[in-house]
């Protein structure tokens, strides 16, 4: 009700305003002006067409020099304007240098320069533009059609990775249809709250970058510090990324085009499981650490069948298939305790497709027709994923847009636009009931689990199995956005601009899970019985009654009974209505003074609920359907609410084009604290300096073209936050105690200790930057900035366990995050029309937490175990140092050759160990997994370096004062990111390559793929690590002896250290792209505007300093794309959706 | 032109005045601690959460407790190393205080907000179950840590000198239990709905919690007089429900721990249920179903502990096989809880001992599986649905008939033959499994105090009568919570030193040739009656033929020493360094917990 009456008055105020304002000439109104002149002049129509290199250009301003009113080119680059012989026509057009030519016949054909000078490129910012060459702020943009426009890429997240500095864009997974991650200028600005940048589409929040169709893109700008993005208010604090989307023509036109893509996408990393080599390390780690009975877990394997399973592969080898069945005797055997595989199955090839096709088309109307212009798009885009057994794995998005715009007078314009977009991810529901997938049990289980192999022709319930017998799950996001706005001209130079929008997101989640029976080898297997006798097999698994040996079976289970079987429907419905107005006031006093003045509201109301519902027992599993369900009932439902109103004015002055001031000032309120705290005033200013417009600089202008240094303050405030941070709110939720009847209990939780006094975190950027430009060609910005989160909130100085729980949140922190960027452009056009671009951009920022929960705490006391302790650079690891591996000779033996044992006691502490040879040697008995003899540091084991040299390994207090021997080993800040990207077009030949990485990151891994031993029992680990672990007969290994850490990502002395860390640097040549564009003397004949087709090459090279282990460098731990939050496959490092590259053929088509 | 700036102004001014309205926006679909304290309902809801934490059961999902499957005792053998003793001061360790303040909230807000919501009753009810939670949480803090912070008010954040506090004496933490106990024993409800806190149930903890305090007092601590307050207490609590006539023995002792619906069984006082609808599931049987490997089992010395049917010990018993430990000779002269709570042929699949313990799997799974067959989903990994015991009646008796023995030491009424009849006579008189009896299983001779066997084993230290009733718990709460508490309490961890007590690292009594030939490799051992050790050898003639013993593998390792250690105390546990530092850099003092080094 609200908004409809703030927008009623806004309408209001525009009628008056046209009332006022009808008979004020515009000297935007070029149809009107011209059609003036028209009547006054000389007739002499002079007619022409204006091209360039490649082909008739559109909408050239034509203008006669000294007279007013212009004209302006149509579709096919002519024109018709009425000029007197002898005067001067001026042509000209962004992006082109303009060119004067004298009248001297009726028809003039002028072919123009483009214009190198990208300053003259005007810039969305916040509620305008700015011509670049005026910007204060730190602003950067893109260029749209360059870089994404011939690429397999779904959304435009991944477009913009590596392409502007400071923008840093991480895609942690090769999941479909998930968003990319993308932070603005440092990866961590707030820990309660977001860090995220907000994504405006035409001053529209959106959710997610996915749901925008890169095809309707015009223009990306990324505002990156306060000067820029405060106007935009209480979510603006970590950055803006501001899409404009396409609009109607300025000149009577009609265009269609088409393009499309067609791709290919496969596995970009080899993902090698090992075989043999990980079961002899799962071998080697249960001797090593005297384990009794078999090795393994569920499959076992000891000497014996260890010996058995290289026969087998000399035997079976590349004659039995993938999906041929198991057999008992052949593939495995059961000793009546323990069973033992034969079989090496291939988990990779079965699970992983080779070749997922994907594909997306874009159909767009746009021009003007009188006064009305618009712009019509539908985009396709269907990309499958990489699951091999599911039915569906896949991610299909449509997307509609319409932009209306029309002048309803001189002074009025009012624009509508509606956008809609419909994203599907269909996906197998897995059966496991874990939260976790079946790509973790992909890389979890050794390769004697058998997978994809029927036995007695029952499917295996194994991951192959579950995802090909699950139902499919349907992920449904659509998004509807629907605008209205009206800009009015109130005096020369004085408009005002209204909208208001209405997005609402409609998202779904429909699964259902149908009764699973398979053959379950997880637990003993039963004896084999026909007709109610034992069967014999022989020793290929064939049923003899001859000898053999007495036959098993893997038990035939209803691990999902009926009565588990379910359908469960989940829905969000969200509102959001968002009205911004903004009144701009621009004049130009004495011709030196520019000065540009705007007032303005933002006012935005989000409100959300949810339910979802499940019923068990379905009766009818082909159709599952609600009515087809007969069992227990469940559902809930959640809903919340929140509101933000921001007052903002600007005002900009410019004298003589050389001294550039701005200043913002914003009043911003939010629903999301307790009232007496919700208002905030934000200030920043912004200042630049051209100096190559100053005189003294123009004897160097030949070769400083341009040079501009500019500053910029200002202070943004944050209210990313859960809006219960000050209510102490107690949850209703089930739990597992039952009443006696089947009813679960509800409970009302604990009150949460929270503070009653969080208010905004103020974020105050400070950037300075300079843009020069050398021989009108090459272009260099840098950019040096700091970030402070102050009054950031965290919680409390940590209190004793007494307390009973966490210490309340506040206003405590702060954080500061500095660094730079630097982005260079260069751009040229040789005399026989080759054109060479080349544009390259680095960046780095470091966060340091200058105020954490322990700031109370001495320094010397603080905790290393503190991930924001005062001090702390954000991302720190800390550990050991690795020297080399312990080798036999670094310990003392016995006349029998066997280990002396000696006692340590250090601090108090006496445990037994090896003794080391030599004077003095450094022990680190703290490694030892307990107190047998077979934990004690042997060969093979890591040497680590004694930093502190007291003569003992330790984590010593594990504070900073004493870090013992750890020091700061790497950081998981991604650093030093680049980009670069070189361009050339020749005739109608265009050639591009882009090259991305990351500079320096490291993580210590979690899991299976990147800590060698982490879990030998589940016994899957890379094939990198099985061939290069430390055995008495490979010394020069590099990884350590085998040791199983039990599901530990640390332990023996498999703990965080230099050499184990893992290098998460990166290079990536992300897109090699060649086309070719017909030419205009083609075109004209086959009726088109324009046509090229292009072959593109997407994520086709990568370098890495993994040593080959299966994990993409992107990866975050833990990140699991769109299906699931948090801890994504146990958190394990690069368990997930493999990573792929595509490769992939377009065209591009006008009409 | 004036026309519009008013409509400005006007706008301006109204965004303005309803700006506050619009910035309203509270949590909708949470409660909180300022409008939550209104109805008796809500107050029970919040009193709900602590049923899973104090009420374990055989916990849920792969997440089992602490009630059940305790395979740290003298009962149990495992396959290589023994389970330790702590024996060095953590880096980091603390006790948890979550519940406490949850609890602390909860009596706070009933007394401060709902005096005049409730009904005095109500009201009375209300903090007799805060004060009932807080006294379980309290007692097992106790339990672990000797002395503890004391605290029974919510403490603000900023109250550093109530947060910092230093431990309290146990005497006044125990003091306070007492009183929250007795003030939950008198205003309880009788009856507050099914599968709810009740005054028995209450009544039924007191049995648990007070004698467990009475025996610390007595042999720990040394102080009878406390001893004699909690036994009391045990004992008044006991009576009470004996006298309820509400409760009574008549399960057979399997199927108290394998069915699928106790509700409604007179053996419980508190039971928990589980449901395959519901998804409410646990796994007590993942890995104690007979199909699949288990690394521990049950002890020779937990053998031979049990009591022969005609009521005496083995070396003395007058039956034919008593010297006979061979599984399947052993179920049919001891006592029936035996043959109820393993399998009775020696199986490799029991990695600890050969005897394989099948408590809490239903006799017909265990055919099944005994028979070659699958044990099925519902017996295997997390998706079991068997009702777990909370809380039994024959611990009841047994709490009850230890309070009253340990009273008669301190100058209480002496233990009559009714007491016994009343209690350890009535267990032993429960109904058999058909599938037991069919085996041969007799119900034991009720005891006598007139002649109480006869144990050449006997601790000298211990009265006859309390070391019969405390192998009457040893029997009847097998693989339970139960033993290593009660180890501690009689201050008797000596029991658990191996070197001390080899039987503790041998298992089942096994005939290799006959039964298990397949497992006569290095490795194997066997310890005859009289303590020899028989190591098998290939080399040696007739070596295979002499494996016929206690099933010990040369690979089962002693337990490190653990008494007798300076500044080791294995009844109490240590607090971590970091704490104490912790509490040191803010000024206050925090003691590590005693018997252990205080730097």
């Amino acid at each position: 009700m609200r908004n409809t009456l703030l927008f009623s008055i806004a309408l209001g105020l525009t009628f008056s305003a046209e009332a006022n304002t009808a008979k004020v000439a515009n000297a935007n109104n070029l149809n009107a002006a011209t059609s003036y002149l028209n009547s006054r002049l000389v007739q002499n129509s002079v007619q022409g067409t204006v091209s360039d290199a490649s082909g008739p250009i559109p909408g050239v301003t034509v203008s006669v020099v000294g007279v007013p009113g212009s004209t302006i080119t149509d579709v096919n680059g002519k024109f018709t304007i009425n000029a007197p012989l002898g005067s001067t026509i001026r042509f000209s057009s962004i992006g082109y240098l303009s060119q004067d030519v004298k009248v001297t016949s009726n028809s003039i054909n002028v072919t123009l320069q483009e214009e190198d000078n990208s300053l003259e490129e005007v810039v969305v910012v916040g509620y305008g533009t700015q011509k670049k060459e005026h910007l204060t702020g730190a602003v950067s943009s893109i260029n749209v059609k360059e870089v994404m426009g011939s690429r397999p890429i779904p959304d435009a997240g991944r477009g913009m990775q590596g392409t502007i500095p400071g923008l840093s864009i991480t895609i942690p997974s090769g999941e479909v249809g998930s968003d990319p991650i993308m932070k603005i200028r440092g990866q961590v600005a707030s820990i309660a709250g977001s860090s995220n940048p907000l994504i405006l589409v035409d001053n529209v929040e959106v959710p997610s970058i996915n749901l925008i169709n890169p095809s309707d893109i015009e223009s990306i700008s990324v505002l990156k510090d306060a000067a820029s993005s405060s106007i935009y208010g209480a979510k603006a604090a970590f950055g803006v990324i501001l899409i404009t989307t396409k609009k109607g023509a300025n000149t009577d036109s009609q265009s269609i085009s088409y393009t499309n893509n067609l791709s290919l996408q496969s596995p970009f990393k080899p993902i090698e499981i090992a075989g043999i080599d990980g079961l002899e390390y799962t071998l080697e780690a249960h001797e090593n650490q005297e384990q009794p009975g078999p090795a393994g877990g569920f499959w076992r394997v000891n000497r014996e069948s260890f010996e058995k399973i290289k026969e087998w592969q000399q035997k079976y080898g590349g004659i039995v298939g993938n999906y041929d069945p198991v057999l008992y005797g052949r593939d495995w055997y059961y000793d009546g305790v323990d069973k033992f595989g034969l079989r090496l199955y291939d988990p990779a090839e079965v699970m992983i497709k080779n070749n997922a096709f994907s594909h997306l088309h874009n159909l767009g109307i746009n021009g003007k027709s009188g006064k009305t212009s618009y712009n019509l798009s539908a985009g396709y885009l269907g990309q499958q994923g990489m699951m091999k057994p599911a039915q569906q794995d896949d991610f299909t998005r449509y997307n509609g847009t319409i932009n209306l715009s029309t002048k309803v007078s001189d002074a009025l314009t009012v624009r509508g636009g509606a956008m809609y977009s419909n994203g599907t991810k269909r996906y197998p529901n897995s059966a496991t009931g874990f939260t976790a997938d079946p790509w973790l049990y992909l890389y979890r289980w050794s390769r004697l689990f058998p997978i994809a192999a029927q036995e007695h022709g029952t499917d295996v319930r194994d991951p192959y199995f579950d995802t090909q017998n699950a139902h499919t799950g349907h992920k449904i996001d659509r998004y509807l956005n629907l605008n209205l706005g009206t800009t009015v001209n109130i005096l020369d130079g004085w408009d005002f601009n209204a909208d208001y929008a209405f997005s609402t997101q409609n998202n779904s989640n429909n699964t259902s899970m149908p009764s699973f029976t398979g053959a379950w080898h997880w637990y003993a297997p039963v004896a084999w019985n026909e007709n109610g006798s034992q069967v014999y097999v022989d020793e290929n698994g064939m049923p003899t009654d001859n000898g053999g040996v007495p036959a098993y079976r893997f038990p035939v289970e209803t691990y999902i009974t009926k009565e588990q079987s379910n359908i469960y429907k989940q829905s969000l419905f969200s509102k959001r209505h968002t009205f911004n107005a903004f009144t701009t006031y621009n004049k130009t006093f004495n011709q030196d003074h520019d000065v540009k003045v705007m007032l303005g509201t933002n006012v935005v109301a989000y409100n959300w609920d949810s339910h979802w519902a499940r019923r068990t027992n379905l009766i009818n599993e082909q159709n599952p359907q609600f009515n087809f369900a007969t069992g227990v009932e469940t559902n809930g439902a959640d809903a919340n609410w929140d509101s933000q109103v921001g007052f903002f004015g600007r005002a900009n002055y410019a004298y003589k084009g050389k001294y550039l001031v701005e200043g913002n000032l914003r009043y911003d309120g939010t629903s999301k604290f307790p009232s007496h705290l919700r208002y905030r005033w934000y200030p920043s200013v912004s200042a630049g300096w051209v100096m190559s417009n100053e005189s003294f600089m123009e004897n160097i202008s030949d070769v400083l073209s341009f040079a501009k240094i500019r500053g910029s303050w200002g202070n943004i405030g944050d209210q990313s936050v859960s809006n219960s941070l000050y209510v102490p709110t107690m949850d209703i939720v089930k739990n597992s105690w039952l009443n006696g009847s089947g009813q679960q209990f509800f409970q009302l939780g604990t009150p949460g200790s929270v503070s009653n006094s969080i208010t905004w975190q103020d974020i105050e950027h400070s950037n300075i930057g300079a843009d020069l430009r050398f021989f009108n060609k090459l272009g260099v910005v840098f950019e040096y900035f700091q970030r402070k989160t102050n009054n950031m909130i965290i919680p409390g100085e940590s209190l004793p366990a007494t307390f009973g729980a966490n210490a309340p949140q506040g206003n405590f922190g702060a954080l500061r995050t500095r660094g730079w960027e630097v982005n260079l452009d260069f751009n040229h056009r040789f005399d026989n029309g080759l054109r060479i671009t080349a544009n390259a951009n680095l960046a780095d920022a470091i966060s340091v937490i200058t105020k954490g929960a322990d700031w109370n705490t001495p320094w010397d006391n603080r905790l290393l175990s503190t991930t924001y302790s005062t001090g702390r650079t954000y991302g720190d690891i800390f550990g050991y140092v690795t020297d080399r591996l312990y080798q036999a000779g670094d310990f003392a033996y016995d006349a029998n050759g066997n280990h002396i044992v000696t006692t340590i006691i250090h601090e108090g502490n006496a445990r037994q160990t090896n003794m080391l040879a030599g004077d003095n040697p450094i022990y680190q008995t703290q490694f030892q997994t307990g107190t047998a003899n077979w934990g004690y540091i042997s060969p093979g084991d890591v040497k680590f370096v004694d930093v502190n040299g007291d003569g003992y390994i330790t984590n010593g207090k594990n504070t900073n004062g004493d870090p013992g021997d750890r020091m700061k080993i790497g950081n998981s800040t991604p650093r030093y990111e680049y980009g670069f990207r070189l361009g050339a077009d020749y005739k109608g030949f265009d050639m591009s390559v882009f090259m991305q990485g990351v500079g320096k990151r490291e993580i210590w891994g979690a899991g299976q793929l990147a800590i060698p031993g982490f879990h030998v029992k589940d016994g899957a680990m890379p094939q990198a690590i099985a061939e290069d672990f430390w055995k008495k007969d490979r010394t020069d290994a590099f990884y350590p002896r085998a040791w199983n850490l039990n599901g530990e990502a640390s332990g023996q002395t498999m703990v965080p250290q230099s050499r184990y860390l893992l290098d998460m640097s990166y290079f990536k040549i992300k897109n090699i792209t060649v086309g070719y564009a017909l030419q205009p003397n083609v075109l004209n004949r086959v009726h088109l505007k324009n046509a090229r087709i292009y072959v593109s090459l997407e994520n086709f090279f990568l370098f890495d300093n993994l040593r080959g282990l299966p994990i993409d460098p992107e990866t975050i731990s833990g990140n699991g794309g769109n299906l699931t939050s948090g801890n994504y496959n146990l958190g394990r490092t690069g368990t997930g959706n493999p990573s792929f590259k595509s490769a992939s053929l377009g065209i591009q088509i006008g009409l | 032109m004036k026309i519009k700036y008013s409509i400005a102004l006007l706008t301006a001014t109204l965004m303005f005045s309803s700006c506050e309205k619009f910035l309203d926006r509270p949590q909708l679909t949470s409660a909180n601690d300022d409008n939550a304290w209104t109805t008796e309902e809500n107050v029970r809801l919040y009193a709900n959460k602590y049923y899973t934490d104090f009420f374990e059961g055989y916990g849920s999902g792969f997440t089992l407790g602490s009630s059940y499957l305790l395979s740290f005792s003298d009962d149990v053998v495992r396959q290589g190393n023994q389970g330790e003793f702590t024996l060095a001061v953590p880096n980091s360790a603390i006790w948890s205080y979550t519940n406490i303040r949850s609890i602390n909230i909860m009596l706070d807000r009933i007394e401060n907000r709902m005096s005049s919501v409730l009904s005095e009753e109500a009201y009375n009810h209300w903090t007799g179950i805060g004060k009932f939670f807080r006294a379980m949480r309290y007692a097992d803090l106790v339990t672990t840590y000797g002395d503890v912070p004391y605290l029974d008010k919510p403490i603000s954040d900023s109250d550093y000198d109530a947060l910092f506090k230093d431990r309290t004496p146990r005497n006044e933490v125990m003091d306070a239990v007492y009183e929250d106990l007795t003030f939950a024993f008198e205003n309880v409800r009788l009856n507050d709905g099914a599968q709810t806190v009740n005054r028995y149930v209450v009544a039924g903890f007191i049995t648990r919690l007070a004698l467990t305090e009475g025996s610390w007092q007595k042999y720990y601590y040394k102080d009878n007089e406390r001893a004699k307050k909690f036994f009391e207490l045990a004992k008044t609590a006991g009576d009470y429900l004996i006298a309820s006539n509400k409760y009574d023995i008549v399960t057979d002792y399997r199927s108290q721990f394998t069915s699928e619906d106790l509700k409604g069984n007179k053996d419980m006082i508190m039971y928990r249920q589980y449901d395959e609808a519901i998804n409410v599931k646990h796994a007590v049987l993942s890995t104690h179903n007979l199909a699949d490997n288990v690394t521990y089992g049950a002890s020779a010395d937990l053998l031979k502990a049990f009591i022969l049917n005609d009521g005496k010990v083995w070396q003395n018993s007058e039956l034919e096989n008593a010297k006979n430990f061979a599984t399947t000779e052993l179920f049919k002269t001891r006592d029936s809880r035996l043959e109820a709570s393993f399998h009775s042929k020696p199986t490799p699949r029991n990695r600890g001992s050969l005897l394989y313990l099948t408590k809490f799997l239903p006799r017909d799974v265990e055919a099944r599986v005994a028979a070659g067959g699958a044990a099925g989903t519902a017996f295997t990994g997390a998706n079991n649905t068997t009702d777990a015991p909370v809380l039994r009646y024959a611990e009841v008796l047994l709490n009850w008939i230890e309070a009253k023995a340990e009273l008669a030491t301190l100058g209480g009424a002496a233990v009559t033959q009714g007491d016994i009849d009343q209690s350890i006579n009535k267990i032993r008189n429960r109904p058999l499994a058909p599938e037991a009896i069919a085996k041969g299983v007799v119900k034991t001779a009720p005891m006598s105090l007139g002649t109480l066997p006869v144990d050449p084993e006997r601790d000298v230290t211990v009265s006859a009568l309390i070391w019969e009733i405390r192998r009457e718990r040893r029997m009847e709460m097998t693989f339970e919570y139960s033993r290593i508490e009660d180890l501690k309490r009689w201050s008797k961890l000596n029991y658990m030193d191996t070197d001390a007590n080899p039987d503790l690292l041998a298992g089942a009594w096994v005939d290799f040739p006959t039964q298990l030939p397949d497992e006569i490799k290095d490795g194997l051992s066997v310890v005859k009656l009289n303590g020899q050790v028989e190591v098998f050898n290939a080399l040696t003639p007739g070596s295979k033929e002499k494996m016929i013993g206690f099933y010990r593998n040369t690979n089962t390792r002693g337990r490190q020493t653990f008494l007798g250690l300076g500044n080791v105390n294995p009844y109490l546990s240590p607090v971590g360094r970091n704490q104490i530092n912790e509490y040191a850099s803010r000024g206050y003092v925090l003691s590590q917990t005693e018997g252990w080094p205080q730097n």
